[in-house]
């Protein structure tokens, strides 16, 4: 556990360095963090700035966050009632982590690679920031529609893909809100931004791939090898 | 660098291979798929009765046979292609007639190599007369009544060759005749034994790889053009006509196109809304790869039975299936090796009682299989499944369970009694393990009803609380963020 503790603080560390240290208030957990969390869904365009110009931003609530972006997806793959849960059941841990904290992680640094080189104001404490924040909506929606989804029948099917629907679409509005205002973008830039972000992503696991399948060989061939002088 | 292609080849490979999965189980062991299409194991569904062959009776072997028919009377007839005749055996297996020759006009002619045989409604024997290149319908005396030649289709294409291989007739007396090689779809002779079209074509696949040819072949010149496969749709390789004047006809082709059940509009009506994921598919669902290439399903006879199961036969597993009329799996048995219930070369099926006889062209034998207590539990239960009598099948289909617990139509099967008997908790339970998502609503949508009725005090006290409670304590959060007291503030 205190391993844990050290590796936040570590993490905590590094972000207030990037930060903006004009209020270097130390406490990175307190009332008016928790509350513009909650101001970011009437008002997320004031807490986007907030976030990044008034030293309002959280590491801690952010990976809370994520840790619950992780949750919610193994929830709903373990959760949702049957009429309305069609995924396998091999692999949830790993599908859930990689489509989570991997997703966020793939395009907080994608996005960060692709817009510091297009006048990009955002660091990256910023964009993992605004990226993290912007997942609650989804997080919130796919609650609810997992307990409603022990009331529905088929036919009232389109009332828990809808409930989906506007969580996804929230979140994702909140996401291209998040990077216009962390990057000082227009509106067409972020558009922009986004498009380039997505195709920097694919060459991203493109690469991933390729290599873990360059380290895998290398292992059967070390391994071969091995097995070949011990016999 | 060529390294780095390899390997962006095979994980290519690899992606388009993943759809596949090897076969787990043993080969030879009794199967069958539940409904995401994984092998499960499963007790014997046919078993081997008996094996008849051509030297039992003192005759020459059966020589590359082709094709087998039963009448009414139970007789059965066999194309023997190879050795040009045609034999008649009565029920207790005791040769009635030998054809080797019909007469037309008068005049003896010997048939060569017949593929095809038939018996129609009419009482007249259609044999597909392949090595002569026409189709001839003869009576008791071998007088040939019917004569069906290719003659008008050479307006179709000039180059055209008709080699009938397999023919069935409808209650109407038209011919139905596949053609080798014919990839316009079925041929469709009249009463008047004239050329009436042709039947239900196949499509041509559509995939990235036709595509793309598509789109290469701009820049081809015709000699090119010429020298590569044409992309044509599959021919068709045999037909049955059930006695509502269904026809189904198998190929060997892509899925959704190697067996269909076509009604005189041409077509495709098997299956149903409500059929399993794996439905749809035929043959071995999981492709065996041996020495790189996959082997792929393809389908050489079917029989549909009067209680509409129709069994299949596939020449690369050397397998029989059997389906119902909603493409539900009900038995796989046979497989490819020297043992009595194994085949060399399954060629054809047909139904006599409640036996399959199971011809292998490559052994020139006849192979009799009879249905073990299961399917016969499987068959009762279903026949009385799709006459709605629910609750009579219920105790076949326990049975089947006690034997089979991987069946997922005896799941269903229980599942339709509970919810006609108006227990919807185990109907869910049921409709869960079958697999059923649209009857396992209904039972659910049932199921919510009474409980909302019975509950309902309780429902309304408690929605009413809960959201009391969830607003009190939002409430109460904002309070503390924005004073640091745990209070309410007004606003």
């Amino acid at each position: 556990m205190s391993n844990v503790k050290l590796l936040i603080r570590a993490i905590r560390y590094k972000f207030d360095s990037l930060r903006d240290n004009r209020d270097s208030d130390a406490r990175d957990f307190t009332r008016e963090k928790v509350s513009s969390l909650f101001r970011i869904f009437n008002h997320p365009i004031d807490t986007f700035s907030d976030l990044k110009f008034e030293n309002k931003a959280s590491v801690t609530i952010s990976l809370i966050l994520l840790a619950l972006f992780f949750l919610t997806r193994l929830l709903d793959a373990n959760l949702t009632a049957l009429l309305f849960n069609s995924g396998s059941q091999e692999n949830v841990l790993v599908d859930s982590f990689v489509y989570t904290v991997g997703l966020v992680i793939v395009w907080v640094v994608c996005n960060w690679a692709t817009c510091t080189l297009a006048n990009g104001e955002g660091t990256f404490g910023n964009i993992w920031i605004a990226t993290t924040y912007s997942v609650l909506p989804y997080c919130l929606m796919t609650w609810l529609s997992i307990g409603l989804s022990y009331m529905l029948s088929l036919d009232e099917s389109v009332m828990f893909t809808t409930l989906r629907g506007i969580g996804v679409l929230w979140s994702m509005i909140l996401l291209f809100l998040g990077m216009m205002i962390s990057h000082q973008y227009t509106v067409l830039k972020t558009i922009v931004s986004v498009f380039l972000t997505l195709v920097m992503i694919v060459f991203c696991i493109f690469l991933i791939v390729i290599i873990y399948s360059i380290v895998l060989q290398m292992w059967d061939f070390g391994f071969s090898i091995f097995s070949e002088i011990m016999s | 660098m060529k390294r780095m292609r390899t390997l962006v080849v095979s994980l290519i490979v690899l992606a388009l291979l993943s759809n596949f999965t090897v076969l787990a189980l043993e080969k030879n062991s009794n199967y069958q798929y539940d409904d995401e299409g994984n092998s499960r194991s499963a007790p014997e569904s046919y078993t081997d009765k008996s094996v008849w062959r051509a030297q039992d009776l003192g005759l020459v072997a059966l020589n590359n046979p082709t094709d087998l028919d039963i009448d009414d009377d139970g007789n059965l007839y066999i194309a023997d292609s190879g050795n040009s005749r045609i034999l008649v055996l009565s029920e207790d297996w005791s040769l009635q007639k030998q054809i080797a020759s019909v007469f037309i006009n008068g005049e003896e002619e010997n048939l060569s190599e017949p593929q095809g045989v038939f018996m129609g409604p009419d009482g007249l024997l259609y044999i597909c007369d392949t090595g002569n290149a026409r189709v001839i319908a003869i009576d008791n005396n071998h007088v040939v009544q019917r004569l069906i030649l290719g003659n008008d289709l050479a307006s179709v294409k000039d180059s055209y060759e008709f080699k009938p291989e397999r023919v069935s007739v409808d209650s109407l007396g038209n011919v139905y005749v596949v053609s080798s090689a014919v990839y316009q779809g079925i041929m469709r002779f009249s009463t008047d034994n004239a050329f009436a079209g042709f039947f239900a074509p196949n499509s041509v696949e559509k995939s990235l790889s036709t595509v793309l040819m598509s789109l290469w072949k701009k820049f081809f010149t015709d000699a090119q053009k010429d020298a590569i496969e044409k992309n044509l749709p599959d021919p068709y390789n045999n037909i049955f006509i059930d006695s509502d004047d269904f026809i189904y006809a198998t190929a060997q082709a892509g899925e959704g196109n190697d067996l269909k059940k076509l009604n005189l509009e041409e077509t495709n009506i098997l299956g149903s809304a409500h059929q399993t994921s794996a439905g749809g598919r035929f043959g071995d669902l999981e492709a065996v790869i041996d020495d790189d290439t996959v082997t792929k399903t393809a389908l050489v006879d079917v029989h549909v039975d009067e209680d509409g199961f129709v069994t299949v036969i596939d020449s690369s597993t050397n397998r029989v299936y059997q389906y119902t009329q909603e493409c539900d799996l009900v038995a796989i048995f046979g497989g490819s090796g020297e043992d009595r219930d194994q085949f060399l070369q399954i060629t054809a099926i047909e139904k006599r009682g409640s036996d399959y006889l199971i011809l292998d062209g490559s052994r020139g034998s006849i192979s009799v299989f009879a249905p073990t207590e299961v399917t016969e539990n499987i068959r009762y239960a279903l026949s009385l499944y799709n006459q709605g009598s629910y609750s009579e099948a219920e105790a076949y289909w326990a049975k089947v369970l006690q034997e089979n617990n991987n069946m997922i139509l005896a799941y269903r099967g229980i599942g339709r009694a509970a919810l006609q008997q108006g227990d919807y908790v185990r109907a869910m339970e049921f409709f869960d393990r079958g697999d059923d998502d649209y009857f396992y609503s209904m039972a659910f949508k049932e199921y919510r009803k009474a409980f909302v009725r019975q509950n309902m005090l309780a429902l309304l006290v408690g929605v009413v609380s809960v959201v009391f409670i969830l607003i009190f304590c939002l409430k109460m959060i904002r309070g503390y963020l924005q004073t640091g007291r745990w209070k309410l503030v007004k606003r």
